[in-house]
């Protein structure tokens, strides 16, 4: 093929260019996520939302935009937390809030607003309450159905290889204006 | 595809320049490009005059500008790589302040690199040196600047070449190599620096199909660089 030959003749720094441009996309969307993930104060500052338990608020596919303040979770405000040994985190409503009057450490008790029972089922065997070391963040706002990509992406592997390889044959193939 | 151009111009010399090294080149692989594409022809532009600067006329390529360029890149990705895998090993409460420093300097290395193709790199194309073997003759450096408007088929380049380091005038110009030099202030004072613009279009150096004419390029560059008061060979 023509383009390999090409590809052959050209000096290195060129290839080396070439990578470089490669590598700076990669590494500024990389880049640009774990920035908002430090000034959002959460992990994983933007999440897609999977089950229906939340309707009518949000809708399987939503995006959620998170952030953790530094001032406690109250009542009625969305959260999403992780259980120990469960990677999947769950985005429901705070029920009830407790302040131990001892240490002050914060309980909470969650629930789906689609869910007829609380959390309780959901929790660890055991545990009863969540407290403010499990919560990734709390909701501020949310886009409708941007995240349907992120699942189809997800339940097809073979499309985010393909998408993946269709941007790196762009970026090795183009020369930049 | 050699065209043996008639001599429109009266020349000193009549000069068969389809036998330079490297109009030879483009006998083996000639240089068709989309004749529609204005950037391709750019570049192909650019590859070609570098070419002639280099076999036929002799210059050694000055890597600085690629070299700073690629230095600053790999640097912003180290940063980047060490960030990814640093918040993959410690999880994020405690990686937040590292995390921090690390997008600080990834976005401060990237607007340099910006900043530095935009304002020192400008659009220079190629940079050479040519050294006298005996080191009794001053280095020789050209360099040449393209400017292209987007959609326009016009392509203007701009030799210069830098004067020729003197006692008086080695404050101000860098040199590549200290070049010891025997004898007194220059004797050979007939370098001077000169800057020769050269403005064509595409369609002087490209046929319809999208064929490079080598030797219009070689004619052109080795005038242009004569009118910098350099020797060719």
């Amino acid at each position: 093929m023509d383009v390999v030959r090409n590809l052959a003749r050209q000096p290195i720094r060129r290839h080396l260019q070439q990578f470089m441009n490669f590598c700076l996309i990669v590494s500024s969307a990389l880049m640009i996520w774990k920035g908002l993930s430090v000034v959002t104060n959460s992990e994983s500052p933007i999440v897609v939302v999977l089950s229906e338990s939340m309707e009518p608020a949000f809708a399987r596919g939503d995006l959620l935009f998170l952030s953790l303040p530094t001032a406690p979770l109250a009542i009625g405000d969305i959260c999403v937390y992780k259980l120990a040994g469960k990677d999947i985190p769950i985005v429901h409503r705070v029920l009830e809030l407790h302040q131990d009057a001892t240490d002050g450490t914060q309980y909470m008790l969650t629930k789906g607003d689609n869910n007829p029972t609380d959390d309780r089922a959901l929790y660890n065997p055991g545990q009863m309450w969540i407290k403010q070391e499990d919560v990734v963040g709390k909701v501020q706002g949310f886009v409708p159905y941007v995240g349907m990509v992120t699942i189809i992406l997800n339940d097809y592997p073979k499309f985010k290889y393909l998408a993946l390889s269709v941007m790196g044959m762009f970026a090795l193939f183009s020369k930049e204006e | 595809m050699s065209v043996r151009n008639k001599q429109t111009v009266v020349e000193e010399t009549v000069v068969d320049y389809s036998k330079s090294p490297s109009c030879l080149d483009y006998v083996t692989t000639p240089v068709i490009v989309n004749s529609s594409n204005a950037t391709d022809m750019k570049y192909a532009l650019d590859d070609a005059f570098k070419k002639v600067l280099i076999q036929d006329l002799k210059f050694t390529e000055i890597h600085t500008h690629t070299d700073t360029r690629l230095l600053i890149g790999f640097a912003a990705v180290a940063f980047s790589a060490y960030a990814s895998v640093y918040s993959y090993v410690v999880p994020f409460p405690e990686c937040k302040l590292i995390l921090l420093g690390c997008v600080i300097a990834y976005f401060t290395l990237n607007s340099i690199l910006m900043l530095y193709a935009t304002f020192v790199e400008k659009n220079v194309v190629f940079q050479g040196v040519r050294k006298d073997p005996l080191g009794i003759e001053y280095d020789e450096r050209i360099s040449l600047r393209v400017t292209h408007e987007p959609f326009a088929a016009n392509y203007t380049a701009v030799f210069e070449s830098v004067a020729a380091p003197s006692r008086v005038a080695k404050a101000n110009v860098p040199t590549i190599s200290s070049v010891k030099r025997k004898g007194g202030l220059n004797a050979k004072a007939g370098k001077q620096s000169g800057v020769v613009t050269l403005t064509k279009s595409f369609g002087d150096y490209f046929d319809v199909e999208g064929r490079l004419a080598p030797e219009v390029v070689a004619r052109h560059v080795a005038a242009s660089v004569s009118g910098c008061g350099m020797k060719l060979e």
